[in-house]
């Protein structure tokens, strides 16, 4: 057997970790409320969804608004397909029913902004790199801690007034919830208050997916802290799908030391 | 498709804005001079052996006087571009983010339809017959590409699949090889991400040492303190040509020469000047010049390494596999000559010749003509967003002496850039970017996380420009009134 080596260094290549969403094959065995959804097929869904239509081109002249392609719910549509009670489930509930009684986008903007307003003050001295949530093309800044119930408790910021109105739904929502409601909260369901993103794949641009990832991953860290103390057994849940890989999950950072000076 | 075998043709500037005609590219031509001019082009694209295809308005006849009144090269060009012509959200597309990429004629689209549906097959190594014209077309747009920026032959064109992949190319295959610890690779705080993050790979790698030139009192890299920083032990400059966000030039003829007396090499980023000026490699003297396909009107997955010969005929292989070979053992192998020794596997055949299709667009335009008429459009939006209350427009002041390109960089205060760009696009169908355009470093100077940018092409009018400072006027009052 004839072997060869080519005298190369090693070279070493970050290692990128991508953890796969598994929440179909998610284990029921904790009590914690279903993960609530609206069924893509149902009737809600049939009466309440409109395609996204661009003109043909050569037809300049029609003004027609294209309908839109997010779904939600109606007023009108019965909200049955949210199937549990809970402290988020009735939230959430409320959250679609608002924003999906809202047919113009610009509305929907709107109450956003008006949200982004109610959200509480942050501590400028909050604003430390350690908040910062990642892949955000906005700054988003959150701080978790649980309370003597153990409880999560959210407080976040940002830069952008359309983000804080995001964050500021999110805090609304989970603010106070237990740990295992925090993490049962999917991004698909809270769609209907997506504002100017078309596509649905996952992008840096989907900060508000960001921020609720993290929202829910601080949360189970906290939480699983907290057991482990206690000598309780702590949560399982699937690892959750980071939209972004953390800085630090790249190993081989290069050092400034390459950089002399600015000139 | 009409192809004139072996050879790249340079075409002339439109008779339309020859400079002897008493008209500025961006003002008004007398409708019986645009009715002779469209029907010269439409006639030539008809009947002519050549590959290029000369805009023609989609309008003729009585009603078009009116509108040929004022036609300027935006308006005359913009009907070659079917996916200008739709709406978004309800409104008309105004697209203005051809910094990010260009949109295509139809002439590319037409290109690449008839590679694939005509001539498929791979290049270099078939005899047959499909083979063989592939293999000749794919060396044609080679050619084109190196007639485009004068450079002295084909051989000096290294296809690679964009910008970003031609500059890796030179660092992991000239710079491993050539710099050695204490070697000094300058550039400036405003460089792409794609012009620094490979040189500071290789840096780690052989111990070199990055150096970035800050920004002076314009909002320009401080040329001055550029040359004093250059030394014997400066082994490469790279620098851009156009600044994707200051909108700024940089005098590369002046830094290759200042580079050159002290033995090193120049990398010319000319990603935002070859789709708008004139760019001569010859002229400039530049070692290495990159360019991405994908915003000169030419598909995206293509684009060059421009290296002058004998500096190519010394640099090992980058990528290795099939055809950058000559033999292959078990236990070595010998390699190609360039372009070759740099283009390992099968290479986006059907987009570099859509490149070469594109090259030919712009070539029966001018690119003088192009540079011209985005000056004044790059005036136009310069003063139109200056307009705006509370705006910050980075990048230099134009005047006389100094020239911007056709894009403007902006905040506006108290208002987040990404939710201009949202409302922009949901409300108007204005398409503009806002981040930090892969620009981190320079934001970090600047101070600021991330800008908006608007961004033109010679397909754009002053009515976009129009339409822009109306919606974004609009925008910035609606965010206001939640404060």
């Amino acid at each position: 057997m004839i072997s060869t080596s080519f005298n190369q260094p090693h070279l070493r290549f970050p290692s990128l970790t991508h953890e796969k969403n598994t929440n179909h094959l998610r284990p029921n065995r904790n009590r914690f409320i279903p993960r609530i959804r609206i069924p893509p097929n149902s009737s809600l869904e049939c009466n309440c969804r409109r395609e996204n239509r661009f003109s043909d081109p050569g037809q300049q002249g029609n003004n027609k608004r294209p309908d839109l392609s997010v779904r939600y719910a109606t007023a009108e549509c019965p909200t049955s397909a949210i199937s549990e009670s809970g402290l988020v489930g009735d939230r959430l509930r409320g959250l679609v029913s608002e924003f999906g009684s809202l047919t113009e986008p610009l509305d929907r903007v709107r109450r956003l902004l008006d949200y982004a307003g109610r959200l509480p003050p942050f501590d400028e001295s909050s604003r430390v790199e350690s908040n910062r949530v990642a892949g955000c093309t906005t700054q988003v800044w959150l701080e978790v801690e649980l309370d003597e119930e153990g409880n999560a408790r959210f407080r976040a910021d940002s830069d952008s007034e359309i983000t804080k109105g995001f964050i500021s739904c999110l805090v609304w929502l989970l603010d106070g919830a237990a740990p295992e409601e925090v993490v049962a909260v999917e991004a698909e369901d809270l769609e209907v208050m997506n504002v100017g993103f078309n596509g649905r794949t996952p992008s840096r641009v989907k900060t508000w997916h960001n921020v609720l990832a993290a929202m829910q991953k601080r949360a189970l860290a906290l939480s699983n802290k907290k057991k482990r103390k206690m000598k309780k057994k702590p949560l399982i849940v699937p690892p959750i799908l980071p939209l972004i890989v953390a800085a630090e999950a790249l190993a081989g950072n290069l050092p400034n030391s390459q950089v002399v000076d600015h000139i | 498709m009409m192809m004139m075998e072996g050879v790249a043709l340079k075409f002339p500037p439109l008779k339309l804005f020859n400079p002897n005609f008493p008209t500025s590219p961006a003002t008004t031509v007398t409708p019986s001079l645009a009715r002779f001019a469209l029907r010269s082009f439409s006639s030539s694209s008809s009947s002519s052996s050549c590959s290029a295809s000369l805009p023609v308005s989609a309008t003729a006849g009585k009603e078009a006087d009116s509108a040929l009144g004022t036609l300027s090269l935006g308006h005359l060009t913009r009907p070659d571009f079917p996916i200008l012509h739709q709406e978004v959200n309800g409104s008309k597309l105004v697209y203005l983010d051809n910094a990010a990429t260009s949109q295509k004629p139809h002439q590319v689209l037409k290109a690449l339809q008839s590679y694939y549906a005509g001539y498929n097959s791979n290049v270099h190594r078939g005899i047959h017959y499909l083979s063989a014209k592939a293999t000749d077309q794919y060396e044609l747009a080679r050619k084109k590409v190196a007639d485009f920026i004068n450079a002295e032959e084909s051989q000096e064109i290294v296809f690679t699949r964009n910008a970003t992949e031609a500059i890796n190319l030179v660092a992991y295959s000239w710079g491993i090889s050539n710099l050695k610890p204490g070697d000094e690779v300058l550039l400036t705080v405003a460089e792409h991400h794609s012009a620094i993050v490979p040189w500071q790979l290789v840096a780690q790698r052989t111990g070199a040492v990055l150096r970035f030139v800050d920004l002076d009192e314009n909002e320009v890299p401080e040329v001055e303190k550029l040359r004093e920083s250059i030394s014997r032990k400066t082994k490469l400059v790279v620098v851009h040509h156009v600044s994707n966000v200051l909108a700024s030039f940089l005098p590369i003829k002046h830094i290759a020469r200042w580079v050159h007396d002290v033995g090193g090499k120049i990398l010319v980023d000319a990603c935002q000047s070859v789709p708008h000026i004139v760019v001569d490699v010859q002229e400039l003297d530049a070692d290495f010049l990159v360019a991405s396909s994908h915003k000169m009107c030419g598909p995206t997955g293509i684009g060059f390494l421009y290296a002058k010969s004998d500096i190519l005929s010394a640099m090992p292989p980058f990528l290795g596999g099939g055809e950058m070979i000559s033999d292959v053992f078990l236990d070595h192998s010998t390699y190609a000559d360039p372009p070759s020794r740099f283009e390992a596997g099968t290479p986006a055949i059907g987009e570099a010749i859509g490149l070469g299709a594109a090259i030919d667009y712009l070539q029966g335009i001018g690119m003088q003509k192009i540079h011209d008429y985005e000056t004044e459009l790059a005036n136009y939006l310069y003063e139109s967003l200056s307009t705006i209350p509370n705006v910050r427009i980075y990048g230099p002041r134009p005047s006389e002496k100094v020239k911007r390109a056709a894009l403007c960089s902006f905040n506006v205060e108290d208002v987040h850039p990404t939710d201009l760009a949202t409302l922009l696009d949901q409300q108007h169908g204005v398409a503009i970017r806002s981040g930090h355009h892969c620009a981190q470093p320079l934001h970090r100077y600047l101070g600021v996380n991330a800008s908006a940018r608007a961004s033109l092409h010679f397909y754009n009018t002053k009515d976009d420009v129009d339409d822009f400072i109306n919606a974004l006027s609009e925008t910035v009052s609606f965010l206001n009134s939640f404060k």
